[in-house]
C-alpha cells in the first residue's frame, strides 16, 4: 500500500498534526488495530473512521507502522531560535513569574493548550537600549493570529523548546516546592465526603490554599498592595522564587522581619 | 487472553468401583472446538472450586458425572494431578483450509497465513467481549468458497459459521491459530507500549 502523504520523519509533521497525534487515547478504541488505524488517518489528515486499510493484510499494516517507528521517540533537534514567521524563542532564563504561572496552568493540558504554550516561547520583540530585546508582552499576543500559524509550523522547529519550558519549569517548581506545595494533593470530593466535620474543615481550607497558592504568594510579596500586583509578576520568575525563599526562611511575612525561634 | 494449557500428552483411564474402565477423551483431534472452549473457559472460572472446576472439565472429556460424583477426594485430587501433569502444549501444523458438509472453507491463500486488517478488528473484538472467542475467531478466519465479501463479513453468517466450527471442528486446528493470532496480538500491543521518550538536550 503506497501511502506517499504519510510523514517519515518529525519535519513532516506539523504542529497541528502532532496535537491531535498525541491526543488520540488507546482506551478510546476497541483494538489494537482501531488504534493503529485511527493514528495512521491523523497522520495522513483523513477520516478516523477510514475503512481504506481494511483489506490489507496484517503484515503490510506493521510494515506502515514501523515506518513511523520515529514517532515513539521524541525530536531531537536543538532549538530553534527563530521560526518561519519571524517569531524569536524567548530564552527560558528570561521567564518571568507572571509567564511562569500561566505556562504552569496551561502545562496542566499539554497537547490541548500546545500553541499557546508555544505562543509564550516563541515571541515578537524589538530591541530596546543597549541592544537589548525588549519582548512583547504576554497581554499583547494576537494569539489568535499566532497560534494558527504555530499549529502551521513543523514540530520538530518547536519541540525542542517547547521541552525546554517542559523541564525548566518542572525543575523551577521541584526546587521551590516548599513555598507552595505543602500539600501538593487536592482532596476530591468524594474523599471530602467520607471525613468528618473537622477534617472536612481542615481539608477544604487546604484546597483554598492550593487553588489561590500563587496569588497569595503575590499578595505577600507585594505587602497587600495589589497595585503593585503586575510589577511582581513582570520580574525574573527564578529571582522572585529565591526572594520568596528568603522571606520564608527568614521569617518575613508582609515586609516584616519575625525572628524565628 | 485464556489460559491454553489444555492439550493432552497422554491417555487417561479411571476405573468406577465397580471395575469398568473409562477413558478420557485425550487427543485435540478428538475435542470439539466447542468443548475445547468450554473447557478453557471452567478452567479460568475463578468463581468456582478447584475441585469443581476440574469435576466439569472430566465430564467434558468423557467421564460420567456419576463416576466423577462416587470419587474419594483423594482420587480426585490424584486425578487431577495426572491430568495437569500430563497436559502439555501439543503443536500441530496449520491447516489452511477445511471441509464441513462439502463446503469448503479457507482461512489464507499461498503459503503464509495472513490476516486482513478488517478480520484482526473483527477477531479482537470477540475478544475483547470477554465470552468464548475461538469459534468466532475461527468464523472469521475461514471464509466459505464461492462467496463475496459482502456474504463473508455478514453478521449472521458470521455467527452461524462460529456454531457450525463449534460442533465439526477440533481442537488441533484451531490450536495454531489461537498461538499465532494471540502472538500477532501481543507484538501490536508490545509495539504500541514501547514508546521512548528520550529528552531533548536544553540548548538555548
Amino acid at each position: 500500500m503506497q501511502l506517499p502523504n504519510l510523514p517519515r520523519q518529525w519535519s513532516e509533521l506539523t504542529v497541528e498534526r502532532y496535537i491531535e497525534f498525541k491526543q488520540l487515547d488507546p482506551k478510546q478504541f476497541g483494538s489494537v488495530v482501531d488504534y493503529r488505524i485511527a493514528q495512521l488517518c491523523v497522520l495522513l489528515d483523513t477520516d478516523t473512521v477510514s475503512t481504506d486499510f481494511d483489506n490489507i493484510y496484517d503484515d503490510e499494516l506493521e510494515n506502515i507502522i514501523d515506518s513511523i517507528a520515529f514517532l515513539k521517540h521524541e525530536p531531537k533537534n536543538s532549538v530553534t531560535h527563530c521560526i518561519d514567521t519571524g517569531l524569536l524563542f524567548k530564552s527560558f532564563g528570561t521567564l518571568t513569574l507572571g509567564e511562569l504561572i500561566d505556562l504552569s496552568v496551561l502545562m496542566q493540558d499539554v497537547y490541548g493548550n500546545f500553541t499557546r504554550i508555544m505562543a509564550y516561547i516563541y515571541r515578537d520583540f524589538f530591541v530596546g537600549e543597549f541592544q537589548r530585546k525588549v519582548w512583547q508582552p504576554v497581554t499583547l499576543i494576537a494569539f489568535y493570529e499566532v497560534e494558527p500559524i504555530i499549529a502551521q509550523t513543523s514540530i520538530d522547529k518547536v519541540y525542542p523548546a517547547f521541552r525546554v519550558y517542559l523541564d525548566g519549569i518542572d525543575k523551577l517548581l521541584k526546587d521551590y516546592s516548599g513555598l507552595f506545595d505543602q500539600d501538593p494533593e487536592q482532596v476530591g470530593d468524594e474523599d471530602l465526603k467520607e471525613m468528618d466535620a473537622e477534617e472536612r474543615r481542615i481539608a477544604e481550607q487546604e484546597n483554598k490554599y492550593q487553588k489561590w497558592a500563587w496569588e497569595k504568594s503575590i499578595f505577600d510579596l507585594c505587602d497587600g498592595d495589589i497595585t503593585k500586583m503586575d510589577a511582581v509578576t513582570e520580574l525574573n520568575a527564578t529571582f522572585v522564587l529565591n526572594m520568596m525563599s528568603m522571606r520564608k526562611d527568614l521569617g518575613i511575612v508582609s515586609g516584616k522581619y519575625h525572628q524565628q525561634s | 487472553m485464556c489460559n491454553l494449557l489444555v492439550i493432552f500428552a497422554a491417555m487417561i483411564e479411571v476405573k468406577d468401583n465397580l471395575g469398568e474402565t473409562y477413558v478420557m477423551r485425550s487427543l485435540p483431534s478428538e475435542i470439539t472446538v466447542g468443548d475445547f472452549e468450554k473447557i478453557i473457559s471452567t478452567l479460568n472460572d475463578k468463581a468456582t472450586e478447584t475441585l469443581s472446576r476440574y469435576a466439569t472439565v472430566f465430564h467434558i472429556l468423557g467421564l460420567p458425572k456419576s463416576v466423577i460424583e462416587e470419587m474419594e477426594l483423594e482420587e480426585l485430587g490424584s486425578l487431577i494431578k495426572t491430568f495437569t501433569e500430563h497436559s502439555a502444549v501439543a503443536p500441530s501444523e496449520m491447516q489452511h483450509m477445511v471441509e464441513i458438509n462439502s463446503d469448503v472453507y479457507r482461512a489464507y491463500d499461498g503459503e503464509t497465513f495472513r490476516i486482513k486488517v478488517k478480520d484482526m478488528k473483527a477477531i479482537e473484538k470477540c475478544i475483547g467481549q470477554g465470552k468464548t472467542w475461538i469459534a468466532d475467531m475461527l468464523s472469521v478466519l475461514f471464509k466459505k468458497d464461492g462467496l463475496n465479501d459482502a456474504e463473508h463479513y455478514d453478521k449472521n453468517h458470521i455467527a452461524h459459521k462460529a456454531e457450525l466450527f463449534r460442533k465439526e471442528l477440533t481442537a488441533d486446528i484451531a490450536f495454531p491459530y489461537m498461538v499465532e493470532v494471540s502472538a500477532r496480538m501481543v507484538q501490536a500491543v508490545k509495539k504500541e507500549t514501547n514508546a521512548t521518550t528520550e529528552p531533548t538536550a536544553p540548548v538555548e
